[in-house]
Parts: C-alpha cells; sequence; structure tokens
C-alpha cells in the first residue's frame, strides 16, 4: 500500500507543470461552457469600444459626432461642388454612413465636475457617519461576546458554541446583501447602512477579538483568581488589559473596512455617497458618475493611508 | 518616548474617536422613521425568511448558486494567471529597481473596489456572467499580486544560486530555482482569494452580474421574503463549505 501510494506519488511529482496546468485548464473550461462565456466576447471589439466610450464619458470630455467621409458627402450630394451652396440635408444624411467619434478635453467640464463635489457634500458627510456609528456599535456589542465566545472564559459550553456558529454564519452573508434586505425593512436611508455595518463589525471583531483572548497568558487570571477575584475583576484586571492593543487593532481595521463598504452600500439604497452613483447611473448622468468614482476612490486611498499611520502608531 | 507622553498621546487619540463618534451620531437623521411602521415590517420580514422559507425554489436557488460560483472559480483563475507577471514585477529580488513601480500599480489595481469594476464592464459587455468574471479577475490581482509578491521575496536564494552556477539563464532560474518554492504559497493564495470571491459574486449578481445575486435582489424588492430566505441559506451553506474546505486544504498545503 505504501509502495503503491508513493509512485502514484512520484507519477504526480514528476511533472508538476502539466498537472497544474491540466488543473487551470479543467477549472477554466468546465465553468466557462457551462456560463457560456468564451474568449470570444472578451476579444470582441464592439465590447471594448463600448467601454472606452463609457470611460470617456465618465471623465471631462466632450463627444462630437462628425463625418469621416465629409468630402464623399460634398462631392455626391451636389453635382456643382461644395460651393454652390445648396446641400441636401436628407441627402447628406444618407450618404454619411461613417460617423466617426471624436473626444474633446473640456476645461469647463471639469469646474463642473468640482462643482458637483460640492454638492454631494450631504450624502458624502452620511457614509463616514454611517461608518463611525456602525464600527462604534458593532465593536462595543463585540466585547462581551467575544468573552463569551473564547474557550478559556465560557463558562458554559453550549454558550461558546452557539455563539461561534452564530458569528461564522453572520460573517458569510455579505454586507451589500444584509444591506439591501434591511432597506426592505426600514426604508432608504443611511439607517440600513448603519445596522448592516454594526452587524458586520460586530460579527468581525468578535470573532477576531475572541480569538486573541484566547491566546493570551493565563498568569494574571489565576493571580487573581487565587486571591479571591470574582469572574468579573478577572476580566477587568486580568484579560481586559492584556487584548486592549489588539482590540484597538481590529477597531481601525473594522474603520477601514466599513469606509469602504459604505461608499457601495448607497447602491442598494443604504445611504451615503453609493445612492448618488446609483442615481446618476440609472439617469444617464455620466459624468457625474465619474465624479463619484473618483471621490469613493479618494475616500479609500485616504483611509489606507490614515490607517497605516494609525497602526504604526499602535505597535 | 516617556511615559507621560505616551499617555497623552492615547488620551489624544481616545478623545479623537470620541469627538468623531459624537459628531457622528449627534448630527445623525433618520428622516421618517417610526416604529410602528418598521417593526410589523422587520416582523414580515422575520416570519418569512425563518418561517415560509420558499423550498420550492431550491432547485432553481442551486442551479444559480453554482451560477455564482462558477463565475468566484473563472474571477479567480484569471486573477491568479494575471497576477503572475505582476507579482514578479513587484518583488525586489526579482524587478530591483522597478519593483516599486510593480507595488504602485498593484496599489492601484486594488483600490478600485469591484462594484465599480463590474458597473463598467455591465456597460461594456452587457449583464451577464462575464462582467462579473472580469470585474473579480482585475480586482483580485491587486490582493494576489501583493501576496505573490511577498512569497517571492521571501524565498531561499540557495536553488537559484545553484543554476546560475550551472549556467542556467534568467528564465531557468525563475522556472526551476523559484516556482517550485513558491507554488504551495501561491495555491494557498488562490484558495484564500477564492473564499473572498464566492462572497464578492454574490454581491456582483446583485449588482447586474449574473448568478444567485440577481433573483436575490429581485426578491427583496418584490418583497417575496420566503424566496429570501431560500436563498440566503443556500448561500450560507455553500459559503461556509467553501470555507471549510477551502481552511482545511489551504492548511494541508502550507
Amino acid at each position: 500500500m505504501s509502495s503503491e501510494k508513493k509512485r502514484a506519488k512520484g507519477f504526480f511529482s514528476r511533472r508538476p507543470a502539466l498537472w497544474v496546468t491540466a488543473l487551470l485548464l479543467l477549472l477554466y473550461i468546465v465553468p466557462s461552457a457551462h456560463l457560456k462565456i468564451g474568449p470570444g466576447e472578451f476579444l470582441n471589439g464592439e465590447n471594448w469600444r463600448q467601454m472606452a466610450d463609457l470611460v470617456y464619458r465618465l471623465g471631462p470630455f466632450e463627444r462630437i459626432n462628425t463625418c469621416k467621409n465629409a468630402n464623399l458627402v460634398w462631392g455626391e450630394t451636389d453635382p456643382e461642388g461644395p460651393w454652390s451652396g445648396k446641400l441636401d440635408p436628407v441627402k447628406v444624411a444618407a450618404v454619411c454612413e461613417r460617423e466617426e467619434t471624436l473626444y474633446w478635453f473640456r476645461p469647463d467640464f471639469l469646474k463642473a465636475q468640482v462643482a458637483y463635489v460640492g454638492n454631494i457634500k450631504a450624502p458624502l458627510l452620511d457614509t463616514f457617519r454611517m461608518a463611525i456609528i456602525g464600527t462604534f456599535i458593532g465593536s462595543l456589542l463585540a466585547v462581551p461576546a467575544a468573552l463569551y465566545s473564547s474557550q478559556n472564559l465560557a463558562r458554559k459550553r453550549w454558550v461558546y458554541l452557539t455563539a461561534r456558529t452564530v458569528m461564522n454564519l453572520i460573517r458569510t452573508v455579505p454586507d451589500l446583501v444584509l444591506a439591501a434586505i434591511l432597506v426592505g425593512a426600514f426604508g432608504t436611508g443611511a439607517l440600513p447602512g448603519i445596522i448592516a455595518l454594526s452587524i458586520f463589525s460586530f460579527a468581525i471583531v468578535a470573532k477576531l477579538l475572541s480569538e486573541s483572548i484566547e491566546s493570551i497568558d493565563p498568569g494574571p487570571i489565576e493571580a487573581i483568581q487565587a486571591t479571591g477575584g470574582s469572574w468579573w475583576q478577572q476580566i477587568a484586571f486580568g484579560v481586559w488589559p492584556q487584548i486592549l492593543p489588539n482590540f484597538m487593532g481590529y477597531v481601525l481595521y473594522v474603520l477601514e473596512v466599513n469606509v469602504r463598504s459604505s461608499t457601495v452600500l448607497g447602491y442598494v439604497g443604504a445611504g451615503g455617497i453609493g445612492l448618488e452613483l446609483q442615481t446618476n447611473l440609472n439617469l444617464g448622468r455620466f459624468r457625474e458618475v465619474g465624479v463619484v468614482i473618483v471621490v469613493m476612490l479618494v475616500i479609500v486611498v485616504a483611509m489606507d493611508w490614515v490607517s497605516n499611520k494609525l497602526r504604526e502608531r499602535l505597535v | 518616548m516617556s511615559k507621560t507622553m505616551r499617555r497623552y498621546q492615547a488620551a489624544l487619540y481616545a478623545g479623537l474617536a470620541l469627538v468623531l463618534v459624537l459628531w457622528a451620531t449627534t448630527t445623525a437623521r433618520f428622516d421618517g422613521f417610526s416604529w410602528s411602521q418598521v417593526l410589523p415590517n422587520i416582523l414580515g420580514i422575520l416570519r418569512g425568511i425563518f418561517l415560509g422559507t420558499d423550498w420550492a425554489y431550491a432547485a432553481e436557488g442551486t442551479v444559480k448558486l453554482l451560477q455564482t460560483m462558477e463565475m468566484a472559480v473563472l474571477g479567480t483563475l484569471i486573477a491568479a494567471v494575471l497576477a503572475l507577471p505582476f507579482a514578479f514585477l513587484a518583488s525586489r529580488n526579482v524587478a530591483a529597481r522597478f519593483a516599486g513601480v510593480g507595488r504602485f500599480l498593484l496599489n492601484v489595481i486594488r483600490t478600485v473596489p469591484e462594484i465599480i469594476l463590474a458597473i463598467i464592464f455591465i456597460k461594456g459587455v452587457g449583464p451577464g456572467a462575464m462582467a462579473g468574471v472580469l470585474a473579480m479577475g482585475i480586482h483580485s490581482i491587486g490582493l494576489m499580486g501583493k501576496l505573490y509578491a511577498d512569497a517571492v521575496e521571501a524565498i531561499d536564494k540557495g536553488p537559484i544560486e545553484a543554476i546560475q552556477a550551472c549556467g542556467g539563464n534568467r528564465l531557468q532560474q525563475i522556472w526551476y530555482g523559484m516556482i517550485p518554492q513558491v507554488l504551495p504559497e501561491f495555491a494557498s493564495f488562490v484558495l484564500y482569494r477564492f473564499e473572498i470571491n464566492a462572497r464578492a459574486a454574490v454581491v456582483l449578481g446583485v449588482v447586474g452580474a449574473a448568478g444567485i445575486g440577481t433573483p436575490l435582489l429581485f426578491a427583496i424588492l418584490s418583497g417575496e421574503w420566503g424566496r429570501v430566505g431560500i436563498i440566503l441559506l443556500l448561500i450560507v451553506v455553500a459559503v461556509s463549505l467553501i470555507d471549510l474546505g477551502s481552511g482545511k486544504l489551504r492548511k494541508k498545503l502550507v
């Protein structure tokens, strides 16, 4: 049995590149055949043209449709030449088949876009508000939950098991889906966003915190226990000082995650700048969509920078 | 830094955090919110999700869920391959002076949220699985390239130097000296990213790509909470299974 196993292993390890390639090919062919998407769609020039068109329309550009075969039009519609002043617009339209789209940079469009940032100040503040309140409520509730769901502190095994399972289940539901359901319950606005982010931060912080509680040094707890300290005193003086730096790190991490997701939560109606994105997209106001996307990217980059700086200080 | 200085600093940060929280909570306004309206809503939703679960939808939902997971597989696969050149460009022991450029590129890619990419691709290739796959495939390059690059930078130089000593060129050094060392770690990162993408694929469906997200959004909008219940159940089971399986595999790999 063992020699057979060894031979089998040798069989696979003799040509690792071949087996890896075969596995990757299989993982590519089966799903793409089922979903009916092939490389043809990817290589389709029309798709790329449409995407480029959209990207252009997001920016400070102006689109002009012109006739590429303009000379031909002049010549064919009027035998006397283009200077005769006689031009049949119907014929021109009929002949001008090859339209060309030109894109021009327009500084005054840029001005309009900068002005639009001022218009979305309220949803922008709403975004930050949602992230901050969600992080605050979630991490506050996570502390007692983490105490109950860590193996070395929980006094009853079933409490520990249920707490763990519930938190794991909450984390499997994507935050945007949670927000969409809460919008159904509370209506559009910042409130469903705040609740969704609270639930999500609660699950993440409680899980991470309970893991760090399980790896703490039991010495201080035993010392307090030996001198007759109650369970609460053990927590307050034996556990809390040990996990405080970890807890602060997790709160920062969750704040970062929440700021990121609060920018898009509005897409399902949960307030913030995402709502602006969705409205503008549905109305086809692409210039405004472009502004919202840029603002989102700025927020994400700024948040990354701030939390990196703060984390350096913390550790 | 002295202890008192550190105390002051801690107090400063705590004060700052407090001000932020106070600002957020005191300025938040919830227009048109009333318990008499919301409470029956919540009860109805909970009753629909937990008691009135629409079991008849389970079969069709499973097919849709399979689509979502296939999207996640394809997106992860595309990113796993596309991230390789970026990773080598971003690791200091391969790209030398140009590593900064690679890191910067990876950061730029990572910043654009998947949903934004999906919206752009939906406008381009139309709503469907392709848009979701492309969005995940491109967004995932950012994190995977970074993880790959970290793994490449942490390898043992011995085998590469041995190949160099035998007269192997740069490509041979990478292929025979580096790839066998990093392959298990790369596989582990791919699995990790697949866990993330399995969740993301659901969300992309909500935005307009194919899969379980689309019927989920329709069910929420039309208030069919029984259907929402069964879809949520399917998602929770699938994601939990994927997490479990990929966690076990990753432990074996590294």
